[in-house]
């Protein structure tokens, strides 16, 4: 099979998995009881003849297939809905939230990277020695953490005892930064180098607590990828050959020992965009995570919908991209 | 000796306009850098709308209160009514007219995405009331056209019509008599929108415009807001009651109470909403910070529906009263700061009865009471627990599992039931429960607002009467008082509405809350009201 196959086979593999996604979500939130009207008034219950026109206006009182079919011909057009709580469209909500998860996911994301592969390598160079145990330990205790918890211990820590970093948010409130891009390093740095300086501050604690289950999982698949590639024959050849160690290790070892940790942090990226909600929540993060349960909680049906159709076809182009790489480490993997 | 004088003048120039920049300079910095800070207020969520209209939740009416103005205005410890934008009122003998005479003197906020070409008139009054009465009024279904408030207080059904007599006279006529009316139009839900502004929208076709780019003529002109993130408001120069001392305001979103506190400690917020009953105790004793507020017209029950099963017994009903440790849930749930409730609403408000006399905790009386009822052996029942947190309970499910004890050892045994919030209004509505936990915040303090909206026979229809208690007695006194506008006599049917309401319990009356925001201690000027909403208008920085 060679790439252009390859690529293709994936194309048409997406049509089903976005179909499956859609109908899932889509009839999931609408078995379970209570609609928008009920958590739009809350104690003060609805008037039945309002109830019955907002369910007219809001479409909701057709067929379940029909309202399916109106939201897959509307989003073919480009048209996601508006949503029932705020009356904004749902792309534009969706378009500020996005960034700033992005931000904080890849950010977090490259920690885990730039700190889990020399931590695991390390451990892996020097097993069953001190500094194995030392990482083990710690990227066990890690990976077992509450996000929560963590979250708030560091906020304790670093804002309230030492000083160092704000307690939450994107960036000091008094900077009036225009949303351009969405991403606030790159917006902060059309108001200033303080602004950038102070949107940089903010996302130190975030990225510490969203990235340490990830660094965790990084350091113990780096570790043991390459205690398994050490252990084959041409390795051990490389070794009698009288090749230095950067050649042994980095070079041969290494690359070979990347095809899981590529696995892993793609897979790493996916749920960093979708479930980085108790981080978002800790840090008042207006990020993708709480938006959708927000949605769910207030049963608002086009926020979900359009909201999971889109990240659904972001986690799909992240897998593309996770293939493309594979090729370029392993070109086996297409033969 | 005439070249020294031209020295010695300029050199007089150079040292006047010295003086006159350092003048400039203090005079600009006192503006930039001294009593005109902006208040960083960290609220709990976003706001749904910046229309207190079409809002329910406390964000948007903290945030929307600064931006709108009323016909009249409570005064500072809500009591009594003040003019606001109307200037002076009259009401007719039969008390089914009101005349309301308008200020001329206030204009519309003029912001980037519009500027009004006229002051605030009749007209725009008219729109603002149209729009949530008439249901072929274009603006009425936009954004979900809701009205919560509007239609819990059935102001729809009680406004015959609102003219306009000339540009600055308006009259309201009303159905039938209404003592609360006037309070009522103090209410947030009774904000004066532009109706220039709302034409405008139409003709752009971008009606949804209205509910989130306010234009008001509040103390505060909206600039921004950042979805989830913050609301900022810049201080409105042209205000007719004088601009606010303030250099703005900005709302930044903090939805986790213990984030909020550490945010104060940092002084990244001026000001915080909802602090955690758990933080009270260590914010009183910090040195820099001090909290404001006190009694909420609020309460917490636990409603037994009248319709089923052992609940029909009033024995039973009494009995389950004197089961429940009242006190034990003050320190458990709400560490303290929630008064035992007597009555369906707190002391602080007019026509209270204090001679109703209370179900005591007695595990005997309430065996005594069982074993009259012919529930010796006890019972097996439901209860379900408050799925999220309330400003009248912050955490239902802890306060269910004390009641599952307390009830235990008079024999009932109950199942903790709970469900998420939507659903769980859309099932208690129609009377699926057996027990349920529930609570309510008056809309306008007036006693009408708890007795009439939670246990008239018409609610029992409209679901959120939780007992679904109707009693003919009950409802005719509380019906007769809505016709009486003298507040002695009114006073004197509530209270024989509370002595019926306690016999027949249906209800456990459990708590009413404090409610308190904790502040920075040079803040100065914030005002507690006990329906929660916030004002900070009057609020300032003491100099330091």
């Amino acid at each position: 099979m060679n790439l252009s196959n390859f690529f293709f086979r994936r194309f048409l593999s997406i049509i089903p998995t976005l179909f499956i996604c859609t109908v899932l979500v889509f009839f999931i939130i609408r078995l379970i009881p209570g609609d928008p009207v009920d958590h739009l008034l809350g104690e003060r219950g609805a008037d039945p003849e309002l109830r019955q026109e907002l369910m007219v206006k809001w479409g909701l009182d057709r067929p379940g297939y029909q309202q399916y079919l109106i939201f897959v011909s509307r989003a073919l057009k480009g048209d996601l809905g508006q949503s029932l709580v705020s009356g904004r469209s749902v792309w534009a909500e969706f378009k500020e939230h996005f960034p700033a998860t992005v931000e904080l996911s890849f950010v977090a994301l490259l920690f885990s990277l730039f700190l889990g592969i020399p931590l695991g390598f390390l451990a892996a160079l020097k097993v069953n020695s001190i500094w194995d145990f030392t990482f083990s330990g710690f990227s066990l205790i890690g990976y077992s953490m509450s996000v929560f918890w963590w979250g708030l211990i560091l906020i304790l820590l670093f804002s309230v005892y030492l000083g160092l970093t704000p307690v939450s948010g994107r960036i000091d409130v008094l900077y009036e930064i225009k949303p351009l891009t969405g991403f606030m390093l790159v917006d902060s740095l059309f108001t200033g180098s303080a602004a950038f300086k102070s949107a940089l501050k903010h996302l130190v604690l975030p990225v510490l607590t969203l990235g340490t289950i990830p660094l965790a999982y990084v350091m113990r698949m780096t570790r043991f990828s390459l205690l398994e590639i050490f252990q084959e024959d041409f390795v051990r050849t490389a070794k009698g050959k009288g090749l230095g160690f950067f050649r042994v290790y980095l070079v041969h070892a290494f690359r070979n020992a990347l095809i899981p940790i590529i696995t892993v942090t793609g897979l790493m990226l996916g749920s960093l965009l979708a479930g980085a909600v108790l981080t978002e929540t800790v840090f008042s993060w207006p990020g993708i995570g709480k938006w959708l349960v927000q949605a769910v909680l207030a049963r608002d049906y086009p926020v979900l919908q359009g909201g999971i159709l889109m990240i659904t076809m972001i986690i799909i182009m992240l897998n593309f991209f996770v293939d493309l790489l594979y090729s370029k480490v392993d070109p086996r993997v297409f033969n | 000796m005439k070249y020294f004088d031209k020295n010695k003048k300029a050199g007089e120039i150079v040292v006047y306009f010295f003086y006159q920049t350092i003048l400039f300079l203090i005079f600009f910095s006192f503006f930039c850098f001294g009593e005109n800070k902006k208040l960083v207020y960290c609220s709990e969520g976003s706001p749904s709308f910046f229309n207190p209209q079409l809002a329910s939740d406390g964000p948007s009416f903290d945030v929307s209160a600064g931006i709108y103005d009323r016909l009249v205005e409570f005064d500072e410890e809500r009591k009594s009514i003040k003019p606001g934008l109307a200037k002076s009122w009259s009401v007719s003998k039969d008390k089914l007219v009101y005349t309301f005479k308008l200020r001329k003197d206030a204009s519309f906020h003029h912001t980037s995405y519009f500027k009004p070409s006229r002051f605030f008139n009749a007209d725009d009054v008219i729109f603002s009331f149209e729009r949530q009465m008439n249901k072929k009024h274009p603006y009425h279904l936009v954004n979900g056209g809701t009205y919560p408030y509007f239609n819990s207080l059935n102001m729809g059904t009680l406004i015959k019509s609102v003219t306009k007599q000339d540009p600055l006279t308006v009259k309201f006529v009303l159905k039938k008599k209404d003592a609360t009316f006037l309070i009522n139009l103090a209410m947030e839900f009774s904000s004066i929108l532009s109706k220039e502004y709302a034409d405008h929208l139409l003709k752009i076709k971008k009606p949804e415009s209205l509910d989130f780019y306010p234009i008001g003529t509040g103390p505060f002109v909206f600039k921004q807001y950042i979805k989830d993130s913050v609301v900022r408001l810049e201080n409105n120069k042209n205000y007719f009651r004088g601009s606010s001392r303030l250099g703005g305001m900005v709302a930044v979103i903090v939805p986790d109470s213990s984030v909020r506190f550490q945010k104060l400690k940092t002084k990244e917020c001026d000001i915080i909403s909802q602090p955690s009953p758990v933080d009270l105790p260590a914010m009183k004793k910090h040195s820099r910070i001090k909290l404001v507020g006190g009694k909420r017209y609020n309460i917490a029950y636990l409603a037994m529906n009248v319709e089923k099963g052992p609940f029909k017994n009033l024995k039973v009903r009494q009995a389950v009263h004197h089961a429940l440790n009242r006190d034990l849930y003050i320190q458990a749930i709400y560490q303290g700061y929630a008064e035992k409730a007597k009555n369906p609403y707190p002391s602080n408000l007019w026509s209270y009865n204090d001679r109703v006399k209370d179900y005591e905790y007695s595990v005997e009386k309430a065996r005594h009471l069982l074993k009259e009822a012919g529930y010796e052996k006890g019972f097996n029942t439901t209860m379900w627990t408050l799925p999220i947190a309330r400003p009248y309970n912050p955490n239902g499910k802890k306060m269910g599992e004390l009641m599952q004890a307390d009830l235990k050892k008079v024999g009932i045994k109950v199942e903790l039931v709970s469900y998420d919030w939507p659903t769980y209004i859309s099932r208690s509505n129609k009377g699926e429960h057996e027990m349920i936990q529930m609570g309510w915040t008056s809309d306008n303090g007036d006693p009408d607002n708890f007795l009439r909206v939670l246990l008239s026979c018409d609610s029992v229809s409209s679901g959120i009467n939780m007992a679904r208690w109707c009693h003919p007695s009950f409802d005719r006194l509380i019906k007769k008082a809505l016709l009486v506008v003298d507040q002695k006599a009114r006073s004197r049917l509530y209270k024989k509405a509370q002595v019926l309401f306690k016999q027949q319990a249906p209800w456990v009356t459990l708590v009413h809350t404090y409610d308190y925001v904790a502040m920075l201690k040079h803040v100065e000027g914030y005002n507690h009201t006990p329906f929660g909403s916030k004002s900070f208008y009057t609020v300032y920085f003491k100099k330091r």
